[in-house]
């Protein structure tokens, strides 16, 4: 995972009690809503009892008001009666089941109100209006009215617990209820944050604190400390990037090293060859002017003159072989097939060939490109492999030279050369030791042959390998880029 | 061939003693000289046709010593020797006007060889000197022969490695 995506997990679970807090909000909201709703149809259903009660109270008053002289009263009863039936239908209409009983008991009262109404108006009408007095006092007064206030008062009293304090009730639950829910979004988060942070930071902080720790090693000069980017995030970049860098850092030194070594060797060189030249150059002289002044017949002497003057250019040929490893000539590349570079470095191996039993192969394509190199210098190299190649073939052997096209490392079309024996191999332990200037194996080599053709190859920005087994053979791969079309080789300035 | 003088400075006495030596063998007379400051005291009662100096001498040093002898006599060959593995004194040299370049050890045929061939030179050039001092003061043209560059005249002053040292020529 990413590290953007990490954070962005962390910031959203930080974000996820919030979002839980506004449902638990929004849900309480809705309840309480709910329950005023509820309070609030329970107030209106009140009011409209009042309403009946009135409206029943108006409906007494017009009988009264019929006994006490009015006619049109009698004729507005009907009237009031559809004004009670109204209002009760209204009431009766939301009313919960447990309170149908006491419906039943106003629309009873009601109905001995009519009935009461009725008998009155007929005693009044028949002119006995002292006994409709009497009756509408006894039943209306001390039997109808009491009836209703009793029915009235547990209408009322059911109306205050039921509502308000129903209402109040089921608020109390859901404040309640929302504290236990708000204290468990609080735990989760707690525990849920708590442990995402954890691993997250866990996995930010564990592989920046190896990479610091990486990079202190480093820093005081381990160039060599293994680096292992683990996390697949921008920090595992960061590491493989470090890792990188360390590895250029490694290469440069080593090429560092190795210049400084070639410094000391060179300046060493040049005074070694001063040094070593003039005496060389008198015993040569001298023995050659012996040579010619021997006396008598060509015997002995002149032969060990011969063998000195030998010896002389043999050692003066090292100290050549020295000087051009430490301070070779301007590099000068041109372009040249490959065929003519491996039959110039063949040229003079034809004796040798032939005194060690060698056969020799050499499979050039016709069709190969040219390359672009210094040619008298990788002549050179060739021929440092291919005498290095004879020697491991004392005995007797193939020598196999083979060249094709090959992509390189970065991608540029090259030729690999291939330089194959069939001598006694090379030891793995020495293997990587081989191009180091003055390693050498052989009491009489000086250790500069692979050394030079290497930096020879290097140079012109190919690659040289060398891959053996023991009783096998050796083969030495040297890859070379082929010159590109446009990139002409540069003039060098000549010498003189 | 005979009567030519050679004129070898170097410190290194076996050297240019065999040197000496051989090319009285030869035919030529040969002079030795140690140092430079010996070699300008020679040049005069001498009159060398060939100087072979050293490039590291004790004192003057052999490229000094060619600027010295250049700046009385244009034309006398000198042949540097060195025991340095580089050109670099070569190059500079040779841009002096020496004659050529030859690295220690040297082989004494070689040696012999480029003596010849400088002397020749040598002639050649007196020759061509005095041919045109003479259509100088014949037709009074001074001219009418222009300068031209030396005939043998090492025209690239290439100095080959150490394995083409027996082809050591100019080129």
């Amino acid at each position: 995972m990413t590290l953007q995506r990490k954070l962005l997990l962390g910031f959203s679970l930080m974000v996820v009690p919030a979002l839980l807090v506004g449902v638990q909000a929004i849900r309480t909201n809705g309840l309480v809503r709910g329950t005023l709703e509820s309070l609030g149809e329970r107030l209106a259903r009140s009011r409209t009892y009042a309403e009946v009660e009135d409206a029943m109270f108006n409906q007494t008053q017009v009988i009264w008001r019929y006994l006490s002289g009015d006619p049109a009263a009698k004729k507005e009863f009907p009237l009031t009666e559809q004004v009670v039936a109204f209002w009760l239908d209204r009431w009766t209409a939301g009313l919960p089941p447990d309170e149908l009983k006491l419906a039943d008991g106003v629309r009873g009262i009601e109905k001995d109100i009519r009935a009461v109404a009725g008998r009155v108006f007929k005693l009044h009408d028949a002119g006995r209006h002292d006994a409709a007095a009497v009756l509408a006092r006894q039943e209306l007064v001390e039997r109808l009215q009491p009836a209703l206030a009793e029915v009235n008062r547990e209408i009322y009293r059911r109306a205050r617990e039921f509502s308000v304090q129903a209402a109040f009730v089921q608020v109390a639950g859901i404040v309640d209820a929302e504290r236990r829910v708000l204290w468990g979004i609080v735990a989760l988060a707690l525990a849920a944050g708590l442990l995402a942070s954890w691993l997250i930071s866990r996995s930010l902080a564990r592989p920046l604190n190896e990479l610091r720790h990486a990079m202190a090693v480093v820093g005081a000069g381990d160039l060599d400390h293994a680096i292992e980017p683990r996390s697949s995030d921008e920090i595992g970049e960061l590491a493989r990037a470090f890792a990188q860098m360390t590895e250029r850092l490694r290469q440069s030194r080593a090429q560092l090293v190795q210049s400084e070594k070639l410094a000391s060797i060179g300046q060493m060189a040049a005074g070694v060859a001063h040094g070593l030249r003039n005496p060389l150059a008198s015993l040569r002289a001298a023995a050659q002017l012996a040579q010619r002044r021997v006396e008598g017949p060509a015997g002995a002497a002149r032969e060990q003159l011969n063998a000195i003057i030998e010896q002389v250019d043999r050692l003066d040929q090292r100290i050549a072989h020295l000087l051009t490893f430490s301070r070779p000539a301007p590099f000068r590349p041109l372009l040249e097939s490959v065929q003519t570079l491996v039959d110039g470095a063949l040229s003079g191996f034809a004796e040798l060939l032939r005194q060690h039993r060698v056969e020799l192969g050499v499979t050039v394509p016709p069709t190969l490109r040219e390359i672009r190199v210094d040619p008298m210098r990788l002549e050179q190299a060739l021929t440092e492999i291919i005498s290095n190649a004879l020697d491991a073939m004392s005995n007797g052997g193939r020598l196999e030279i083979a060249a094709q096209s090959q992509i390189g490392d970065g991608g540029a079309d090259g030729v690999l050369l291939e330089i194959a024996d069939s001598g006694s191999g090379i030891p793995a332990e020495i293997l990587p030791n081989l191009c180091e200037p003055f390693f050498t194996t052989r009491p009489e080599g000086t250790g500069l042959g692979l050394a030079i053709a290497k930096r020879y190859v290097e140079e012109t920005g190919g690659r040289l390998d060398i891959a053996s087994r023991i009783g096998h053979g050796t083969t030495v791969r040297i890859w070379l880029p082929i010159a590109s079309g446009d990139a002409a080789p540069t003039p060098v300035r000549s010498l003189v | 061939m005979s009567g030519s003088t050679v004129l070898i400075v170097d410190d290194e006495q076996t050297l240019a003693r065999s040197a000496k030596a051989f090319l009285a063998d030869h035919g030529y007379e040969a002079e030795v000289a140690a140092s430079g400051e010996k070699a300008l005291e020679l040049l005069e009662r001498l009159q060398p046709d060939v100087v072979f100096a050293d490039v590291r001498l004790p004192g003057m040093s052999g490229i000094d010593l060619l600027k010295r002898i250049r700046e009385f006599d244009p034309v006398l060959p000198v042949i540097m020797l060195t025991a340095y593995g580089s050109i670099e004194g070569a190059v500079e040299a040779v841009k002096l006007g020496a004659f050529d370049y030859v690295k220690k050890p040297v082989d004494l045929e070689e040696l012999k060889l480029l003596a010849d061939r400088a002397r020749e030179n040598r002639l050649l050039k007196q020759e061509l000197s005095y041919y045109r001092r003479r259509a100088t003061r014949d037709v009074g043209f001074a001219t009418m022969v222009g300068e031209s560059p030396p005939s043998v005249r090492c025209s690239s002053g290439r100095v080959r490695s150490p394995l083409w040292r027996t082809r050591h020529r100019c080129c």
